[in-house]
């Protein structure tokens, strides 16, 4: 009797709670801030009330948001849901569903990792990860180090104040990936534009289909252009060992290029405000140069720059995972500014710092599509900030926080447009 | 203390080798995990395990707990 009372009592409990949850009015995605560093304050509210809310997604269509840092990490774990048929909270639905159905129909889209699930995805993920592991990028740490070197040299040239953003973040993280690509640095513009265009929720959808016909034709002609003549790079050895379509190297190529230089420009400019902010935390790393890996991992679970979630993920058949009972075809967002400031992860998890040990968050993702590009963004980051910190002890921001523009809102990225710095000439 | 890894399911993320370098490398030419160590030493157990736990792919398991 006791036995049974426990028992179903704690299943009475889930029920009603499950119950609730279901019942309860859908949310739109909180975007509003107090605070340009903390997530909006109504995420955390929700939290508090339970793991998961229901989300109205932007085309209307009720799904899931989870907010319960064990919750996220077991549901991007769990292979009964795909990626299949991206909505997204916000945005104008007719734009993200038609800009969908565009890239689903295109050929290259076969080698879009984050739009695939396996076996497709496990095969071509596969054929790039020796690329990106923690050795291929520290091999690649000299590499990295002159592309900081140029930028901080051309800093210099410049003369203060400069835009943190264009002077130096865009152009690093663009042209480590053109180094991993084996594309020439002057081959930016060529994907920094579609990108742009691809991520900004300004642009119409016509704006959108012609990157998208931009986007792909470049990277078709970096194709044809490493068959001609094959280098020492991804791409040329995809190529070579012939185990992959054209369409799906172009495809991956088209997805290397977009996620990997827009992130972590944001990334790197919303650290360093982060740090000159608040001087002593600059300070101390200046101190220590040592405590900058840690303060990147840490750096990442404080700003969860990607503000927007996961991309959007379907139930393929009905699941139970406790505290989330979702029926097949519902939809399902992480919210990675909430997960990684989960109290019961992270011991005060809105103070920022930057000697905790912050492994485990989310900010890269997890589960099988967890970021391929993690060590050498993490690598970038290091390699940037430690070279700002030597060149310019003395670095700044040239303008009042006040004036530092900030975006987020409907982008799926959440940092500065601009960060103006300045430092005393030597 | 043993490791092992399941190769059909990891996904090179690397995470394993971020976190305990001493008892995980990836393979160079698949970025595949290799499990370095045939026992893990005993000042490593911490760190292999944050390794176990913290794989995007559930690829690591622990065995042989002593
Ligand atoms: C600080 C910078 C970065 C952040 C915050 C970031 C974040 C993320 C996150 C959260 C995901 C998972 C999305 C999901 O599960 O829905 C992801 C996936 C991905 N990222 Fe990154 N990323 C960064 C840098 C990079 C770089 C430098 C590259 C390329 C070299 C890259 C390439 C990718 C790719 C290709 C995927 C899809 C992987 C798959 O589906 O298997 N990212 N990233
Ligand atoms: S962390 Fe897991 S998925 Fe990543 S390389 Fe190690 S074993 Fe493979």
């Amino acid at each position: 009797m006791v036995a049974w009372s426990g028992c179903a009592a704690t299943e009475l409990k889930r029920i009603n709670f499950c119950y609730r949850r279901a019942m309860a009015e859908p949310v739109e995605l909180p975007t509003e801030r107090l605070a340009p560093l903390d997530p909006p304050p109504a995420l955390r509210r929700l939290r508090e009330e339970g793991p998961v809310c229901r989300l109205r997604f932007s085309d209307g269509q009720i799904g899931w948001l989870v907010l319960g840092y064990s919750l996220g990490r077991a549901l991007l774990v769990d292979s009964r849901f795909s990626v299949g048929e991206i909505v997204q909270p916000l945005g104008d639905p007719e734009v993200v569903a038609e800009i969908d159905r565009i890239e689903r129909s295109m050929p290259e889209h076969k080698g879009v990792l984050i739009a695939l699930d396996p076996p497709q995805h496990t095969r071509i993920r596969r054929s790039a990860a020796s690329y990106f592991t923690v050795r291929a990028v520290a091999e690649r740490e000299e590499a990295i180090e002159r592309i900081v070197a140029g930028r901080l040299d051309a800093m210099e040239e410049a003369g203060a104040p400069v835009d943190l953003m264009t002077a130096f973040a865009l152009p690093l993280s663009s042209f480590s990936i053109c180094e991993v690509l084996g594309v020439p640095h002057a081959d930016r513009e060529r994907f920094e534009r579609p990108s742009a265009v691809l991520v900004d929720p300004g642009a119409d959808a016509d704006a959108k289909r012609a990157a998208l016909v931009d986007f792909a034709d470049y990277c078709r002609e970096v194709v044809a252009r490493k068959r001609e003549a094959p280098g020492e790079d991804l791409l040329s050895d995809l190529i070579v060992a012939d185990e992959l379509g054209e369409d799906e190297i172009v495809g991956l190529a088209r997805q290397l290029f977009e996620a990997g230089h827009e992130t972590t420009a944001t990334m790197l400019t919303l650290s360093v405000f982060t740090l000159l902010s608040e001087r002593s935390r600059w300070d101390a790393l200046r101190a220590d140069p040592e405590a900058i890996g840690a303060a990147v991992e840490e750096l990442m679970r404080y700003l969860s720059i990607l503000q927007m979630g996961t991309f959007s993920r379907t139930a393929t058949e009905d699941v139970d995972l406790g505290d989330l009972v979702v029926e097949q075809g519902e939809k399902v967002v992480v919210s990675i500014p909430s997960v990684n400031r989960d109290p019961e992860k992270f011991a005060d998890p809105d103070v920022l710092d930057l000697g905790r040990n912050a492994a485990g968050h989310l900010g890269f993702g997890h589960g099988k599509h967890m970021c391929i590009g993690q060590h050498l963004a993490r690598w970038e980051l290091k390699v940037a900030i430690r070279g700002l910190l030597e060149r310019f002890p003395d670095l700044d921001l040239a303008v009042p926080v006040e004036e530092i523009p900030f975006f987020g809102g409907e982008h799926l990225l959440y940092g500065v447009e601009k960060l103006p710095v300045k430092w005393q000439a030597r | 203390m043993k490791v092992v890894a399941d190769l059909d399911v990891c996904i090179g993320a690397g995470v394993c080798v971020l976190t305990a370098p001493k008892v995980f490398d990836q393979g160079a030419d698949d970025g595949l995990v290799r499990v370095i160590v045939e026992t893990v030493p005993s000042g490593e157990e911490r760190l292999a395990r944050e390794a176990v736990d913290l794989c995007p792919s559930g690829a690591l398991e622990i065995v042989d707990e002593d």
